[in-house]
């Protein structure tokens, strides 16, 4: 091992030179990461706590649809973002016998990235949002996510570049993966045409922008929660266990077959909606392709734990380890299963998802940064970790915390799955939509238990850690970067010399003499003999293009045919653009967040039809910028709901849920009624989709607001009629939300659908 | 760190630590892929080749197949529904009705399920008119009623309930009804 050493100035004895590894960027992280696990995992709870007690959406800004966003970049942006940097800020200076690059752009990565999210944190309570799952954050924001996501790999490119050690270990090979395509996917999915400062609609529409969505969601789930997550595997575990990793060979074939099959899987979001059949499919097979470059994680993982299981028991850090490993091994078997479609067709859309993600989330994530900065602190702060027996309990409440949630999910996707399918013997449905919310209720109260103990438990490793931190203090005047002592490299100058044949073909060009081809390939076989993958690691830019080249082949094939081929989206003639009222309809149920709750997706299954009327086509969702088809129904799908209730029901509806349905979960949205119908922008709007490529007229462009103030006149004074309590709201929200509503699935009708 | 220590010869996993991959102390052993990972991933790669070929020939259903199984099924439930489905509903049997407990407390369940949200929990009104005995302006026969659950009037808002419940339910919350 290298000597690694405090303080000031040595003298390097001759071969060797000093290296300051910068550690206070990894100290910020490490706070980061957990402050912001504590707030995402406290607005979980918050959240979970409104499913069950509808009076616990405190106002229109804390309500569900604007608060599960937050909670969900919270948890993978903030918290996981956090721990992955630490990891790789500590690992990759250690691995490549480097100080990162540049401490400015350390500064600006980490200063950039804690204001990206609290930017998060206040616009999306305010209801600025894309809509798109983990892409919510509105273009402004998404713009300052790319800089500094560049900065980040500007910060670790470069690193590479100055490295002294020469060949790249695995670590880093999945930190490359990472950095290169959580850029090409952020960018992809985040391109839109602004309409504002904080309000844009996404260049796709319909079945393309869910494909890309998709594509981008999954992945997002691959290269931000598996991939760091297994680098950081990677360098913490044998450095905590003090063993070498298992397979070298499995590490080679598992990386790539993992960062090339991956970026396939997106689709399998998207099951049995309007997405072509062949794209599923693809999704599919990809997935249970997925499954053992998945697992050849976990067993070079738990393999290299052989002979160390005493540590195990004795070691908190190894704790964390074995079981977050576990949990992935679980989840990623799980996932394979879910995306097989008739699997899917029973878990999409009910909380059998949500019991997945949190097994991974809070099993392989939290279990893994946790170990990891259980390791870290004290080696960071130069001090004893405060109390192992606060670490172990830690460990044991999270443990019962991930299991109850789960267990409860499970069980709660489980059964409303099969009550939304039920037929009595008369072949009607067994069940209304709420009868199998009631359902699982109690659930869901074992489900803010389960989660409340994880918050606790975090909470308890938080107090841990200011106690080691106040013990440092106590300990060390300042913590100076530590200075290891590394070997002076020679491979960049000389390393040809090292080895013979490769010097004789230098030799005789140089010496203006013709290499001949025994020489020639003596050299080649020289190179590589150590196998071409040894030489790989040690060309960081060629590893990097291959990298990326893996990852481009698969999202090509996947979305390029879709969205340029013609036939994929069967067009609907009766399909038109929406008026410019229901167009800000559409934006307030954006901005409330309706998406989050509602699916606007009738999938072709017979209990679904019965339920909702005809399965939605793809060429309803031309105009749809962005779709919204939604991942949950934690309400009844709203694809068909225009026409369904008249306009009283709905204000009634958003006025006071429980009044119209009983037993409802869904917050009532008084504010809709009082506030001011914003029409001054719709204008813009109307030319945004125009640019798109949504047939509006330049007369209805220019007259939007005129348009849409006349049709709000006629609502409101259709509803004035249904009730006299609601007359004269022509200029409130609430109107232009009702004529969205009336509006959704009634451009085809039942009969006419192209089946 | 840990030096290598070859196994017995007989072990998949030699544990030979490989030369030269040092990484801040870091080693890595020169063991196999576990072959029972290999195969179950070839057996991955030849099940996605097999499925996407089956799907092509029709040997596994895709969606339309699926759905059409679906409404078969249900198709076949209906049409062996027996008596509940086979009930005419006339003005007599629902006079009947109001006779028999058993249905009347179908119908209460049937009521608070898909009535009560518009109509109020004890019929006392709401987004739909009323139907408790002193609040009720309609003068529609028992047989009429029925007509406007089955039917629906679609100009007030009232869903028509054919598609979602059989005619004995819908007969019997009908007679519940007539009982607020």
């Amino acid at each position: 091992m290298t000597d690694v050493r405090d303080g000031s100035a040595t003298t390097a004895p001759p071969g060797m030179e000093e290296v300051r590894y910068d550690d206070k960027t990894v100290r910020l992280f490490v706070l980061a990461t957990l402050l912001w696990g504590i707030v995402g995992m406290l607005v979980g709870v918050v959240i979970a706590l409104q499913l069950v007690w509808p009076a616990a959406n405190l106002g229109e800004y804390l309500t569900f649809g604007r608060l599960r966003p937050v909670h969900t970049n919270a948890v993978i942006f903030a918290f996981a973002g956090n721990a992955i940097f630490a990891a790789v800020y500590y690992s990759t200076q250690r691995l490549v016998k480097a100080r990162m690059a540049s401490d400015l752009l350390s500064k600006l990565h980490f200063w950039g990235w804690q204001g990206i999210i609290a930017a998060a944190a206040i616009t999306l309570p305010l209801g600025m949002t894309q809509t798109k799952e983990y892409a919510e954050l509105e273009w402004p924001i998404a713009l300052a996510i790319a800089v500094v996501w560049v900065i980040f790999a500007i910060n670790f490119f470069w690193t590479l570049k100055i490295r002294r050690e020469k060949h790249l270990y695995v670590a880093l090979w999945f930190y490359i993966a990472t950095i290169v395509t959580v850029a090409i996917l952020h960018i992809v999915n985040n391109l839109v045409i602004p309409v504002g400062l904080f309000k844009s609609y996404s260049i796709y529409a319909g079945v393309h922008d869910a494909m890309i969505q998709w594509w981008y969601g999954h992945n997002a789930v691959a290269f931000v929660l598996t991939t760091p997550f297994l680098g950081l595997m990677y360098y913490f575990l044998p450095k905590a266990a003090n063993r070498p990793i298992f397979s070298y060979k499995l590490s080679i074939a598992h990386f790539w077959s993992l960062v090339f099959i991956y970026i396939w899987a997106g689709p399998h979001h998207l099951h049995y909606t309007s997405l072509p059949e062949w794209a599923s499919t693809m999704g599919m097979v990809f997935s249970v392709m997925l499954w053992m470059p998945s697992w050849g994680g976990m067993i070079n993982g738990l393999f290299t734990l052989r002979g160390a299981w005493d540590k195990v028991r004795r070691d908190p850090v190894l704790k964390f380890f074995v079981v977050g490993i576990t949990f992935y091994g679980m989840a990623t078997f799980e996932g394979p299963m879910m995306s097989i479609k008739i699997v899917n067709s029973l878990s999409h859309f009910t909380d059998w998802t949500i019991a997945h993600v949190h097994s991974a989330a809070l099993g392989w994530n939290g279990f893994m940064t946790f170990g990891m900065i259980y390791w870290l602190v004290p080696r960071l702060w130069k001090t004893k970790l405060w109390s192992t027996k606060l670490a172990n309990a830690h460990f044991w409440l999270a443990m019962i915390g991930i299991l109850l949630y789960i267990v409860a999910m499970y069980s709660a996707g489980i059964t409303q799955g099969l009550m939304w399918r039920a037929f009595d013997e008369e072949g009607r449905l067994m069940y209304t939509f709420m009868e199998t919310v009631t359902a699982i209720m109690p659930m869901y109260w074992v489900r803010v238990v389960g989660g409340s103990i994880y918050l606790i438990s975090v909470l308890v490793a938080a107090y841990n850690i200011y106690q080691t931190i106040r013990q440092s203090r106590r300990e060390n005047d300042d913590l100076p970067d530590p200075v290891a002592l590394v070997p002076i490299p020679t491979w960049r100058d000389d390393d040809r010399a090292e080895d013979g044949t490769v010097a004789t073909v230098e030799k005789k060009k140089h010496d203006g003499g013709q290499a001949n081809i025994d020489d020639i390939l003596f050299a080649i076989q020289d190179k590589i003999k150590h196998g071409v993958h040894r030489l790989l690691e040690g060309w960081a830019l060629v590893f990097t293009i291959l990298t990326t080249i893996a990852v481009l082949i698969g999202s090509v094939i996947s979305i390029v045919p879709l969205l340029t081929m013609p036939g994929q989206v069967p067009e609907i003639e009766s399909v038109q653009p929406y008026t410019p009222l229901e167009l800000e309809g559409r934006d307030i149920y954006i901005a409330e967040g309706c998406h989050v709750c509602h699916s606007q997706m009738v999938r072709p299954m017979v209990d679904e039809i019965e339920r909702y009327g005809e399965y939605s086509k793809p060429g309803e969702d031309v105009y749809e910028y962005p779709f919204l088809w939604g991942s949950k129904r934690t309400g009844p799908d709203l694809a068909r709901v225009g026409g369904k209730y008249n306009h009283e029901w709905h204000a009634q509806h958003f006025l006071d849920p429980e009044l119209t349905s009983p037993g409802t979960i869904m917050p009532a949205y008084p504010w809709l009624f009082e506030k001011e119908l914003d029409l001054s922008r719709t204008s813009r709007k109307l030319a945004a989709m125009q640019t798109l490529g949504v047939p509006y007229t330049d007369e209805e462009v220019e007259n939007a607001a005129e348009l849409a103030q006349a049709q709000a006149a006629q609502v409101a004074q259709e509803l004035g009629i249904q009730n006299a309590d609601f007359a004269g709201l022509d200029n409130k929200q609430v109107i232009a939300l009702i004529a969205y509503m009336q509006r959704l699935g009634i451009d085809i009708q039942q009969d006419q659908g192209d089946r | 760190m840990s030096e290598s220590k070859p196994k017995d010869q007989g072990s998949p996993y030699p544990d030979v630590v490989i030369q030269g991959h040092d990484y801040d102390g870091i080693q890595e052993y020169d063991n196999p892929m576990p072959a029972w990972w290999l195969w179950i991933f070839y057996a991955t790669i030849a099940w996605s080749v097999f499925y996407v070929a089956a799907l092509g020939m029709g040997w596994i259903d895709d969606y339309e197949a699926q759905l059409e199984r679906g409404e078969l099924y249900v198709a076949e439930l209906r049409a062996s529904g027996g008596e509940a489905m086979a009930v005419e509903v006339t003005e007599d049997y629902l006079a009947g009705l109001l006779e028999d407990q058993d249905q009347l407390s179908s119908g209460e369940r049937t009521y608070a399920t898909r009535c009560a949200s518009c109509h109020g929990m004890e019929g006392e009104g709401g987004i739909g008119p009323a139907f408790k005995a002193d609040l009720r302006e309609s003068e529609r026969t028992t047989i009429e009623l029925y007509e406007v659950v089955r039917d629906g009037i679609p100009a007030g808002g009232m869903p028509a309930h054919e598609p979602m419940m059989s005619a004995q339910d819908m007969a019997a919350v009908t007679a519940f009804i007539e009982t607020l």
